[in-house]
């Protein structure tokens, strides 16, 4: 039986006293790459290893991060926050059969989540901002929507999975351009510098790899602003998976995607390993066992783990 | 500032080594980028177009043949950076200048160079 979590006031004073806290973000555009999968091993891993891990499912249009952990009951959830049933986020959290690590699933009753406006969007952000936990993890799901995006600039950092595949490659990059442009637009507004941007846009909404064009224009006219706006880029630093990896060569694919990005979208993208692809995952899912439990010394697992101890301990 | 593309990057940029890279790390580099550039690669899937792809293939070929020979990769350094005049200038407060890495400052190493050149101002050769 899983209750609400009610964690005592002692977690919310630390965090006033500067506790770091980090959020994890786990998104990539394209669906069936095992984001859902990747989080919730990931999250399983650092509880062992932190005891104060939460689970968020922002898989606004299809949450299943309840089902990878073998929950089956139904409990409050992220719909019940965002329709104001529950005033606060962390009245909807939930504890899992693993030590450490909560949930906040993703809902099953509220319609259109998906279609969240920015209101609610905004309301979420700002509540997992200062939600009372030392790790967060969340699941953002498939797309580059504009909720998608946001939730991925949430995070510190963000971690894309991706499949060695044209397909989720292609929609990989996709994402990450969604991003950069979102930077953009929210760094020139906070800074005012709209103006001078949208007589160059034209050149990113067009052709958007002429991102050197873009910003070397923009050093043309306003090197200051160029300046904010580059630094804003070098700071965007999110991370890659490469799940799913059958051969050599898809191991070898995560490096080689770092220095695309790096040399064509200005972006320094941080490798963290590759997943072996493994049947059992599937057979655990369908047996609704965690597949993490299960089998422990596989080498997905030990992939997952290198990977958690690599970013969480860096 | 300027923001390099890929055509405007130094040899050592292209193939993602420092300086100081010994030849193996050259040498692996070097196979690195041409796995990650060539035509099956899925990589470069969608943000290049094949003739990108050709050209940034020929530059990192020439950029490995370059620098995989002691030579020419000596000829190399000294053409693009020990003959540069923000080189000799970096070099007056370091010991040796084999030492010396060229790299763009940060605006703190900036500053601190500033502070440097009021109480120690270089001598003129």
């Amino acid at each position: 039986m899983y209750q609400v979590n009610t964690e005592s006031k002692g977690s919310l004073l630390s965090l006033r006293q500067g506790k770091e806290k980090t959020i994890w973000a786990v998104g990539g555009g394209k669906g069936g790459t095992g984001k859902s999968f990747v989080s919730a091993s990931m999250a399983i891993h650092l509880a062992s290893l932190e005891k104060d891990v939460t689970l968020i499912d922002a898989d606004l249009g299809g949450p299943n991060l309840h089902t990878f952990l073998g929950m089956k009951d139904s409990n409050l959830d992220l719909g019940d926050f965002v329709t104001n049933k529950v005033p606060n986020l962390k009245d909807t959290v939930i504890l899992t059969p693993f030590v450490g690590l909560k949930l906040i699933k993703g809902t099953e009753n509220v319609l259109f989540m998906a279609n969240m406006n920015y209101y609610k969007k905004m309301k979420l952000i700002r509540h997992i901002k200062t939600f009372d936990a030392k790790r967060v993890i969340i699941d953002i799901g498939t797309g580059a929507s504009y909720n998608c995006i946001d939730f991925f600039l949430l995070s510190n950092p963000g971690i894309l999975v991706v499949n060695p595949e044209p397909t989720s490659i292609e929609n990989a990059y996709y994402f990450l351009k969604s991003c950069i442009i979102r930077i953009l637009k929210v760094v020139t507004e906070f800074y005012g510098i709209e103006d001078l941007v949208n007589k160059i846009a034209v050149h990113i909404k067009d052709n958007s790899k002429s991102i050197y064009t873009f910003l070397n224009e923009i050093i043309s006219h306003d090197k200051n602003s160029a300046h904010i706006l580059f630094r804003a880029l070098k700071r965007f630093n999110p991370c890659l998976i490469i799940n799913n990896a059958r051969s050599e060569r898809d191991f070898l694919l995560g490096q080689s995607i770092v220095d695309v990005v790096k040399k064509y979208l200005v972006v320094d993208l941080n490798f963290l390993g590759a997943i072996p692809h493994d049947e059992k995952i599937h057979t655990s899912l369908k047996r609704l066992t965690p597949y993490l439990s299960t089998y422990p010394n596989s080498e997905v697992a030990l992939s997952i783990r290198s990977i958690v101890e690599k970013l969480a301990y860096k | 500032m300027k923001i390099k593309n890929v055509m405007e990057m130094d040899y050592y940029e292209l193939l993602n080594v420092s300086r100081n890279s010994s030849p193996q790390e050259i040498e692996r580099a070097f196979e690195l980028c041409k796995i990650t550039y060539e035509r099956d690669s899925i990589a470069h899937y969608s943000l290049l177009s094949e003739e990108d792809r050709k050209l940034v293939l020929e530059r990192i070929e020439k950029a490995y043949e370059t620098l995989r020979d002691s030579r020419k990769r000596k000829a190399y350094d000294v053409e693009m950076f020990e003959s540069k005049k923000d080189y000799r200038e970096r070099a007056f407060f370091r010991k040796t200048t084999e030492k010396l890495l060229i790299e763009d400052t940060t605006e703190r190493a900036s500053l601190w160079r500033k502070i440097k050149y009021l109480f120690f101002a270089p001598r003129k050769r």
